[in-house]
């Protein structure tokens, strides 16, 4: 067999950069690319309380799920800030009987809490809500204010989505993703969409894995960030890329579920019936309901 | 002589009207027979098993199972019962909450009862050794794993027909070994295995039969699996083995690599 001939240039020793103690700044894509590849895998699959013993893992996924919900929905009632309070205080109570982790809950309230102020923050001042000024000053010619009315109902409509996201940060961090997607199987809910919501969470990890050894693999061959406009081109074709990869990857799951005999409408086994504490449980977050939507 | 399950005549399939991807097959399967599809990357191995399966209909000739022309928009779950599909990629075959989900999947779509569905669930994860996976979700596994739990996924539906895309691509020796005992115990149930595959060692140790896809995705070879394997020329052109050399001090050597390596000369360099 002939020996394969390399060209000259491979034959050539190179004089190796070391970039020990050199601070490499970093790119467009280290910064945000790798980064929210990893943190977006870390966040919705990062282990949770499921597997703890707790108030809300005893309860069927099923029932669990209603129940939140039914305390979301309740919230929306609310129309004081006591009630408001109390909707804190049973998802503080629920978030400490199921051993959920208060750090990883806060983590996930803190970005709710933050947009919802920033984008509603207009609501604390006299120009949008009005009422009797609290503090302010003067803008050019305008009265710029902070007013009773408006900090009221900036106070009760912040308190209201940090108590919503707590509900549902306690049930996803005392739930593993299994069984939520098992429990929304079992409800009426319509199977396309129980089944949609499913596929794309699976299909979200392989792809986001795809999606950050693409990254490291650019990385790997590159010494120092590339320029702003280079990465942003890498990175649109990448989304391109991504898609009709997800396409194909739609494709092969399609046939295989066709091969096992699906035929167009999810089939599902039917769960365990729900037992005492199940009832108990939905009975509780039903009482909360009728508690704050009272007229 | 066995029954014939599937009949193969002059079969050819292109993908969206580009070039085929098989041209002018005729195969016949009999009854309980494990016959290795054969072919390099390429040769359309994995197309032949997809109109196995029904799942994707030729573009010329006719795929008769058990006597019925397969015809596209029908999705009769006699055949699906009759027939699974273990996929080259396991990513693609396992898309349920956990593994035993998926190993339920089958069986729930064919509507089996609830309690034989869990029963076969069960016995099927004992047999292959997964019970302890059970509640895990299938993307967290091994390579190893995960294509155990895609043959239980398909096993749980108790087909005649299994039909394997590259089974032992990325396992280590000692799964691959595994695969290889099973292929061999569905054997002597009388299943009927087609495999495609480019492994020789596999092809050797389980099949019946051998059918050659050429690099112009039509049939070379439809033979003994002794008779195919021991054909070095067949083997050579259907790039499925290679020849090299290398040195032993001034002696020169040049041999295939294969299930039946020779060294054919001897030369002083």
């Amino acid at each position: 067999m002939e020996e394969m001939k390399l060209p000259e240039w491979m034959g050539e020793a190179k004089a190796v950069k070391y970039l020990d103690g050199i601070d490499v700044r970093q790119g467009f894509m280290e910064k945000n690319l790798l980064t929210l590849a990893r943190f977006a895998r870390g966040f919705v699959f990062q282990s949770n309380n499921a597997a703890g013993r707790g108030l809300l893992q005893s309860v069927d996924p099923s029932a669990r799920i209603v129940g939140i919900g039914v305390l979301i929905v309740a919230c929306v009632f609310a129309r004081s800030a006591g009630e408001i309070m109390f909707a804190a205080a049973i998802s503080l109570m629920l978030a400490v009987f199921s051993r959920v982790n208060m750090l990883m809950l806060l983590k996930r309230i803190l970005p709710a809490f933050l947009l919802t102020l920033t984008v509603f923050s207009p609501v604390f001042f006299g120009f949008f809500s009005g009422g009797s000024e609290l503090m302010g000053f003067d803008v050019f010619s305008a009265r710029v204010a902070l007013t009773f009315e408006g900090v009221r109902l900036g106070a009760m409509l912040v308190s209201r989505v940090i108590v919503i996201t707590s509900f549902m940060a306690i049930l996803f961090l005392s739930t593993a993703e299994s069984d939520i997607f098992k429990g929304l199987s079992r409800l009426p809910v319509p199977g396309f969409f129980t089944t949609a919501l499913f596929m794309t969470f699976r299909y979200l990890f392989v792809l986001l894995k795809i999606v950050e050894d693409a990254g490291l693999s650019r990385k790997s061959r590159v010494i120092n960030p590339a320029k702003l406009k280079d990465t942003q081109g890498w990175f649109a074709f990448s989304v391109g890329f991504m898609v009709e990869r997800a396409f194909r990857f739609s494709g092969d799951l399609t046939s295989a579920m066709v091969s096992r005999g699906f035929t167009g409408r999810l089939k599902v086994s039917k769960g365990v019936p729900f037992a005492i504490a199940d009832y108990a449980w939905l009975g509780f977050s039903f009482f909360v309901f009728f508690i704050m939507a009272r007229a | 002589m066995t029954e014939e399950i599937y009949s193969l005549k002059d079969v050819s399939y292109g993908y969206n009207g580009n070039a085929a991807a098989l041209s002018g097959i005729n195969l016949s399967v009999r009854n309980s027979e494990t016959i290795s599809i054969l072919g390099a990357n390429g040769s359309g191995k994995s197309t032949l098993l997809k109109i196995l399966d029904g799942l994707v209909y030729p573009t010329g000739g006719t795929v008769s199972f058990h006597g019925r022309i397969l015809m596209p928009g029908e999705n009769r779950s006699v055949f699906r019962e009759a027939v699974g599909f273990v996929f080259h990629e396991p990513d693609a075959q396992l898309f349920c909450a956990t593994v035993f989900d998926e190993i339920m999947f089958g069986p729930v779509q064919l509507s089996i009862t609830e309690g034989e569905a869990k029963e076969r669930a069960g016995d099927v994860m004992n047999m292959l050794g997964i019970t302890a996976l059970r509640d895990r979700p299938p993307y967290s596994l091994s390579s190893g794993e995960k294509k155990k739990v895609a043959i239980a996924s398909v096993l749980s539906v108790n087909p005649d027909v299994l039909l394997l895309d590259e089974p032992t691509n990325g396992l280590d020796p000692r799964t691959q070994v595994w695969l290889m005992e099973l292929i061999e115990g569905l054997r002597k149930r009388g299943k009927t295995c087609v495999i495609a595959t480019h492994d020789l060692s596999l092809a050797e140790d389980v099949s019946d039969r051998v059918v050659v896809l050429g690099e112009n995705h039509s049939v070379m070879a439809d033979a003994a699996t002794a008779r195919v394997l021991g054909d070095k020329e067949l083997l050579l052109k259907a790039n499925l083995i290679h020849e090299h050399g290398h040195r032993h001090g001034d002696i020169f050597h040049i041999h295939s690599h294969g299930p039946y390596s020779t060294h054919d000369e001897h030369n002083k360099g």
